[in-house]
C-alpha cells in the first residue's frame, strides 16, 4: 500500500505539473481539493484520465470522483480495491 | 477629426534580450540553427504558482509579455484585448492530437485541449486583468498581427482609450519538420547575422510574444505614433509599388521623408527578390535596417518589427546590428517605414512616426 501511495503521488505530480513539489510534501490524509493540494475541477478530470491510463480503472460517473479523490489514502484504497476485484 | 494613435507600452519576449532589459539590442545573440527559440523570462515572478503549473510555454510567454506591456503603459485594465497568431498554441494542439492517436481517441487530457485554441491567449489575459470588454483573436496567417493592429486602430477611432494588442507564435518540432519539407527553412545551418549572404532557399524559423498597448493619448513615456498600416495580398511588383505610393500619399509623405526603411528581409532566395528588385531600388537613398536575423521568421514577425520601430523612434538610435549597410540615418528620426511580407503572400506596410 505504501508503495502504491508513493507511486501515485509521483504520477499526480507529473500529470498535474506540480512544479517543485515532492511526494514527501503530500500528506496522505490531506484533502486534495480546496485546501491541502488546492486542486480544482480540471485537475479532477486529469485524475480520471490518470486512473484510466495508468491503472485501467474507469470512473463511469464523475460524481464518484468526489469520494475517490478526497485524499491520497482514499485514492490508493480505491485503486487497490479495484485491482483485487 | 481623425484620432491619433500612440504606442504607450511594450512587452516583448523574443530570441533576443528584449525583456526586462534597459538597453536596446546592445547584446545581440547570433544563432547558428534554423530553429530558434525565445529566451524564457522568469515567469514565476509574473504568474502565481496556481496558474503557472497548468500553463504551456506559449501561455507563459504571452501572459508575461502582455503583463509587461500593461505595466509599461501604466494601466491595469485595457479597453479591448486583440491578439493575432498564425498557428496559435500549436504545441498544445499537437499534444492533444498525438494523444488522440496514441490512445485511440480515448483518455484525452483536458488541459492540452483547453489550451490548444488560438484564443486561449487573449482569453487568459482578459481573465487575469478582469477585462470583460472586446476580446478577439485573428488567425489570418501572415496578416494575423496586422489585422489585430488595424482592428485596434479602428476601436480607438471609435473612442476606446487603451487597446492591448499582441502578435505571438511558438516554434514546434513537428511543424518545423513538415514545413521544412516544403522548403520553408534553410536546409543548411547558417549564422543568423549572415542570413543575407546565403543565397539559398528558406530562412530561419523563429518565435516570440510581442505585446503593445495602443492608446489615444500621448504621455511622456509614449514610444511613437502609429500613423497607418496597409495590407496587400499577393501583389505583383507593380501593384506593390502602387500600393506604397498610395500609402505614402495618403499620409502626405514622399520617399524622401522616410528616415529609416525597416525591411522584413529573411535571406530566402526564392522570396527576397521583391525587396531587392522593387523596394530597394525605390528606397535606395533611405537607410535600410532589418530584423529577422534577430527574431527569425514567423507569421506574426511584423509585431517584432513594430517593436523595433517603436524603440528606434523613442531612443532616436538604430543599433548597428539592425543596419543593412553602413549608412546611418540622419537625426532626428521621424518617419519609419516598415515593410514586411510572409512568404511573398501577405505583404504589409506600417508607418511609424516619432
Amino acid at each position: 500500500m505504501e508503495d502504491l501511495k508513493l507511486k501515485l503521488k509521483e504520477q499526480i505530480i507529473e500529470a498535474l505539473n506540480l512544479e517543485g513539489m515532492t511526494p514527501a510534501e503530500i500528506d496522505d490524509a490531506a484533502p486534495m481539493f480546496g485546501e491541502g493540494l488546492g486542486l480544482d475541477s480540471i485537475d479532477a478530470l486529469e485524475l480520471i484520465v490518470l486512473l484510466e491510463k495508468k491503472y485501467n480503472i474507469r470512473i463511469e460517473d464523475p460524481k464518484d470522483g468526489r469520494a475517490i479523490f478526497e485524499s491520497i489514502n482514499t485514492m490508493a484504497a480505491y485503486i487497490q480495491s479495484k485491482q483485487i476485484a | 477629426m481623425k484620432q491619433r494613435l500612440y504606442i504607450n507600452g511594450l512587452g516583448v519576449i523574443s530570441p533576443q534580450k528584449t525583456f526586462d532589459v534597459e538597453g536596446f539590442l546592445t547584446e545581440p545573440i547570433e544563432y547558428h540553427e534554423n530553429y530558434i527559440l525565445a529566451l524564457d523570462a522568469e515567469y514565476n515572478q509574473y504568474i502565481n504558482p496556481v496558474q503557472i503549473r497548468r500553463m504551456s510555454r506559449i501561455l507563459k510567454m504571452t501572459f508575461t509579455a502582455s503583463k509587461k506591456a500593461l505595466q509599461d503603459a501604466g494601466i491595469e485594465k485595457p479597453d479591448a484585448i486583440i491578439a493575432g497568431s498564425g498557428y496559435g498554441c500549436i504545441n498544445d494542439t499537437e499534444k492533444f492530437l498525438l494523444n488522440m492517436l496514441d490512445n485511440t481517441e480515448t483518455m484525452l487530457n483536458p488541459t492540452a485541449f483547453m489550451q490548444s485554441t488560438h484564443n486561449s491567449v487573449a482569453g487568459m489575459v482578459a481573465l487575469n486583468v478582469k477585462c470583460n470588454a472586446y476580446n478577439f483573436t485573428y488567425t489570418h496567417r501572415g496578416f494575423s498581427f496586422e489585422t489585430s493592429l488595424l482592428d485596434a486602430m479602428m476601436w480607438i477611432q471609435e473612442g476606446k482609450e487603451n487597446v492591448l494588442i499582441g502578435g505571438f507564435e511558438e516554434n514546434s518540432v513537428n511543424n518545423h519538420i513538415v514545413t521544412n519539407k516544403i522548403d520553408f527553412w534553410k536546409k543548411e545551418k547558417v549564422a543568423a547575422f549572415d542570413l543575407l549572404k546565403t543565397n539559398t532557399i528558406g530562412t530561419i524559423s523563429g518565435e516570440g510574444a510581442n505585446f503593445i498597448v495602443l492608446s489615444a493619448s500621448k504621455n511622456e513615456h509614449s514610444y511613437c505614433e502609429v500613423k497607418d498600416v496597409k495590407m496587400c495580398y499577393k501583389p505583383n511588383e507593380n501593384e506593390l509599388l502602387e500600393a506604397l505610393s498610395q500609402f505614402l500619399q495618403k499620409n502626405n509623405l514622399e520617399i524622401k521623408d522616410i528616415d529609416v526603411y525597416l525591411t522584413g528581409l529573411n535571406g530566402d532566395s526564392s522570396m527576397d527578390g521583391i525587396y531587392y528588385r522593387s523596394m530597394n531600388e525605390l528606397m535606395k537613398d533611405v537607410p535600410v535596417a532589418w530584423f529577422k536575423h534577430l527574431s527569425g521568421d514567423y507569421y506574426t514577425s511584423g509585431s517584432f518589427g513594430l517593436w523595433v520601430a517603436a524603440q528606434i523612434c523613442k531612443r532616436q538610435e538604430v543599433p548597428p546590428i539592425l543596419m543593412l549597410d553602413g549608412a546611418s540615418p540622419k537625426k532626428p528620426i521621424k518617419n519609419i517605414l516598415l515593410y514586411n511580407h510572409y512568404r511573398n503572400i501577405n505583404h504589409s506596410f506600417y508607418l511609424i512616426q516619432s
